[in-house]
């Protein structure tokens, strides 16, 4: 206690008291609450001014409140009174202190409410002087005027006061700010259906009730202080550390594993960690655990649905394969005596007979038609369909394809029509399947129109943006362009005169079986499996379909193929590195027939120039030798029988192998003349093959082919087929293997397994591709993989020819292998 | 005109080539299945083979290999009659020695002209 009477220096009373005043503001400083604040001040005030008593006032609204006090007889503890009746109201209102000696003497002293107690003088001072929301009121029994240092004093205290009261507010906000926070954090925690916790140093600091759910545990308390390597626990091993390793690291981790409950029983869960701020928590991560299981189990149970409709699909084509050979053997009775009787060959037939067996017979034609479409469409949808392109000249399969519904249409007094550009040239397209393209066009066209009708053949080849625009007319257009790579299109369009198809039906055409048994069959017998095949066909060459048609007026076909050439003319040489020996001097004067003949040579390996006629082929004799001269005969000017006598007759020439390619074959005069071979046209692929292995031509020395196969059997039966024809072959017996000689070595072929442990066949493909050295290698797969669609799209532009091992004969294979390096510089060529 | 065995073991298929083949003026052999056929083609050594693929018992490409294995027979030309199905079936066939082949159903014209190159082969 201060007594400034004993202290007798009012200055070094203030000192001292001041000292102690630092003490209250440290106790204050740690006040928590109002209650604690008002204790601490209630007892300072007296103890600081030594006076007799000290209270607490509150403001409360236009109210003081007196809520503390300390002194030595009760003053007013809990009263209230109005602002403007009582001496704290009024330092309150006029914010400053009230000094006042003789309390009686002093009009703003409520006089009844002081005459209960000692007080006979008094020092009031508001708290928080700019805006009071209190007082403290210091009291003494005898009338004595409080010194200006005590009021000081007290005026000090007040300011801590007001402080100490603006924290605890600030604080008790806090609090009740940081207790929402937790309860709300704690309703996320406890209703999420994901596993949440928070591990510090490897334990577990904190979990949700969710967590302990997943792993077994009674309450996410049993998981308090678990080392996360026994919380995350799987069946399958796997170093839990490294892979918190790995968070460490990059500060997040994401994985998918079986993990396993407290009773050791199995889930599959998905984990992801991440780090909290290292620089509130150390070493702290939080853990997000989901249960994975029902969606592993659909996810398993898809696949075995796949796997089922897979194997259903399969089950479906080899059941349709064996059901179109049962159905083939009666109907070889069928058509077959039907001919016989209709042709008059067992006798006349009177005039009713003939047409009758004319329908037997055309019925049963019918009936192989459908059987032949039934099974190519389940072949394609199988993905057993395999595209064969060769050089086909485009006019000449028209051609052929109205030929056959010429005898068809004349019956029925319809005029055939075709207009076919002269740009169509010679295109890599699979012949027959195109054949069957057209042909299936041609002959619907010519059942739907009427007598006396007309259809119209019309083909041309057209840039992709062309043929874009003519598609946006159409009705119907079964794929879309931007799904085609080839930016040049041989469009072939089949245009009738016929009853035309309605908006709706157009709809429902070119869906194989939709039509068979709704009312659009008695209109389009057959025609629902026909034109599915004509589509399936077209998107299978990589191309599509489209259909314009008006009732009544008649309809138009359109099919668009991804049209491949070799310019005309003599400039388009083939890389001379790329080609496997052997020139060819081509002596023939048709263009067209030129430029057919010089790709089932360069398919062979040749390189070949061509000379228009006999005079300019001496002087390109003149310039270099080749291995081997193919003759046309009709020539202008001086004529093929001239040119080899000449040639034969030449010393330096003499040698040269001759072989003939003629329509008018005369087999042994050309050889008495001194040809190796007589050819007749029309020349195809195996004609020149054989001719070319006749006469040892051309020679495969110092061509590496590069065999990639893990069976050892397989391996040696592809290398010793290609050692035998006189390649050199390098064997891989795996993946990676096969990619390090490829990159050593540059093979001209790599011959390629695609079922291969460590590495298989597509990740090879791939990575000799991804790699710029290996990226134009050509690629031909042989497998016995039987490969789905996709797959079969995964592969295409990657690899030149897939060729199946069950299909595996010495001379298709080496055929293949030769197709497949003479494709090499062509390089855009599909992969068929 | 030339002898020709016929291996066939559906009989509407059989009657239909009998006919077709001696109307156009050639002698012919019947087998039921390929058993028969070999013994025949041992014993009448026929200019040529017309061999069904699907056959009871052993089937005609076995019979084909047998042919051509015995130095017996192993000149006579065989083709296979066939009702391709797979692709693949070519193949087959020639792997298994079969010269040629003819596919069902049958067209008359085609048949002889077909018969007439085999014939042309063995000479």
């Amino acid at each position: 206690m201060v007594m400034y009477e004993r202290a007798g220096d009012e200055s070094q009373w203030y000192a001292v008291a001041m000292e102690k005043l630092v003490e209250v503001v440290q106790d204050l400083s740690m006040a928590r609450d109002l209650a604690n604040v008002m204790d601490i001040v209630r007892r300072a005030a007296r103890n600081l001014t030594g006076a007799d008593g000290a209270t607490f006032v509150l403001r409360d609204g236009d109210q003081c409140f007196y809520a503390e006090e300390d002194a030595i007889a009760p003053l007013w503890k809990g009263s209230r009174f109005p602002m403007s009746a009582c001496i704290s109201g009024w330092a309150m209102l006029n914010r400053r202190p009230a000094v006042i000696e003789d309390i009686y003497a002093d009009s703003r002293i409520p006089a009844d409410a002081y005459r209960p107690t000692f007080v006979k003088s008094l020092a009031m001072v508001p708290i928080r002087t700019r805006s009071p929301v209190g007082a403290i009121g210091t009291y003494w029994a005898k009338t004595r005027k409080p010194k200006e240092a005590e009021v000081r004093v007290i005026q000090a205290l007040a300011d801590s006061t007001s402080l100490a009261m603006e924290n605890v507010r600030v604080y008790g906000e806090l609090e009740q700010r940081v207790r929402q926070r937790t309860s709300e954090l704690s309703a996320i925690l406890d209703n999420v259906q994901v596993g949440v916790a928070f591990s510090v140093d490897g334990k577990v600091a904190l979990a949700n009730p969710k967590s302990a759910e997943l792993f077994g545990y009674g309450s996410d308390l049993d998981l308090h202080d678990l080392p996360l390597s026994e919380l995350f626990r799987s069946p399958d091993g796997g170093d839990f550390d490294s892979g918190r390793k790995a968070l460490v690291q990059e500060g997040i981790l994401e994985t998918e594993k079986r993990l396993l409950r407290h009773d050791d029983s199995p889930f599959w869960g998905r984990l992801l960690a991440k780090r909290l701020d290292p620089s509130i928590y150390p070493d702290g991560e939080i853990w997000v655990i989901e249960d994975t299981s029902d969606s592993k189990a659909r996810e398993a149970a898809l696949t075995e649905l796949r796997m089922a409709a897979e194997e259903a699909t399969r089950f479906k084509s080899e059941f349709l394969a064996s059901m179109s050979h049962e159905l083939r053997t009666p109907l070889n009775a069928i058509i077959g005596f039907s001919e016989v009787l209709k042709d008059g060959m067992v006798g006349e037939l009177a005039e009713k007979q003939k047409e009758y067996i004319e329908d037997i017979f055309e019925s049963g034609l019918h009936l192989l038609s459908l059987i032949n479409d039934v099974l190519d469409l389940s072949k394609i949808e199988a993905g057993k369909m395999v595209l064969e392109d060769e050089p086909t000249e485009v006019s000449l399969l028209l051609g052929n394809c109205l030929s056959i519904v010429k005898e068809r249409a004349m019956a029925h007094r319809i005029t055939l029509k075709s207009d076919l550009s002269d740009e169509l040239g010679v295109a890599w397209i699979d012949p027959r399947k195109c054949k069957q393209i057209v042909y299936n066009l041609l002959s619907n066209a010519v059942k739907f129109t009427p007598e006396g009708g007309t259809v119209t053949l019309s083909a041309g080849i057209i840039s992709r943006s062309a043929a874009k625009i003519r598609a946006e007319s159409m009705a119907k257009v079964c794929r879309g362009f931007d799904e085609i790579g080839s930016e040049s299109l041989l469009q072939i369009s089949v245009k009738d005169t016929g009853i035309g198809i309605s908006a709706e039906d157009m709809a429902r055409l070119f869906q194989p079986f939709v039509q068979i048994d709704s009312s659009l069959s008695k209109h389009f017998e057959g025609t629902g499996l026909g034109l599915a095949l004509v589509k399936k066909l077209a998107i299978l060459h990589g191309g599509s379909a489209g259909l314009e048609s008006r009732v009544g007026e008649g309809s138009t076909f359109t099919v668009w193929i991804p049209h491949v050439r070799r310019a005309n003319g003599e400039d388009s040489s083939p890389d001379a590195e790329t080609m496997m020996g052997g020139t060819v001097l081509l002596v023939e004067d048709d263009d067209r027939a030129a430029d057919l003949m010089r790709l089932q040579l360069e398919m062979n390996g040749c390189t070949v120039m061509r000379a228009s006629s006999a005079e300019a082929a001496f002087s390109q004799l003149g310039d270099s030798l080749p291995d081997l001269v193919v003759l046309d005969l009709l020539l202008p000017g001086m004529d093929g029988w001239e040119f080899l006598s000449r040639l034969k007759s030449e010393p330096g020439l003499s040698k040269i192998p001759v072989v003939i390619s003629s329509i008018v074959a005369e087999n042994a005069r050309g050889i008495a003349l001194g040809a190796s071979v007589v050819l007749q046209k029309p020349v195809t692929m195996s004609d020149i093959s054989g001719a070319l292995s006749h006469l040892g031509l051309p020679g495969h020395s110092g061509l590496t082919v590069l065999v990639v196969d893990d069976d050892p059997k397989a391996l040696e039966l592809a290398s010793s087929c290609l050692e035998n024809e006189g390649f050199s072959v390098m064997r891989a017996h795996g993946g990676s293997e096969a990619i390090r000689l490829a990159r050593e070595h540059l093979p001209d072929l790599v011959v390629l397994d695609l079922v291969m442990p460590e590495m298989n066949g597509f990740e090879v493909a791939e990575k000799l591709k991804e790699d710029e050295r290996t990226a134009k290698l050509p690629i031909m797969v042989l497998t016995a993989k039987d490969l789905s669609e996709e797959e079969r799209r995964a592969l295409e532009g990657q690899v030149r020819k897939i060729m199946e091992k069950s299909k595996f004969d010495r001379a298709g294979f080496l055929r293949e292998v030769k197709r497949a390096m003479g494709r090499w510089e062509a390089g855009s060529w599909q992969a068929s | 005109m030339a002898s020709i065995l016929i291996v066939e073991d559906n009989p509407q298929n059989m009657k239909l080539e009998t006919f077709l083949l001696e109307s156009d003026g050639h002698t012919v052999f019947q087998a039921n299945d390929a058993v028969s056929g070999l013994q025949l083609a041992a014993s009448r050594r026929p200019d040529l083979v017309l061999m069904d693929i699907q056959l009871p018992g052993m089937d005609g490409l076995e019979a084909a290999r047998r042919l051509k294995a015995d130095p017996l027979t192993a000149g006579i030309v065989i083709y296979a009659l066939t009702a391709f199905a797979m692709k693949g079936d070519e193949e087959r066939i020639r792997e298994a020695g079969c010269d040629g082949y003819i596919s069902k159903p049958i067209r008359h014209r085609e048949f002889l002209d077909t018969v007439k190159h085999a014939l042309g082969e063995g000479k």
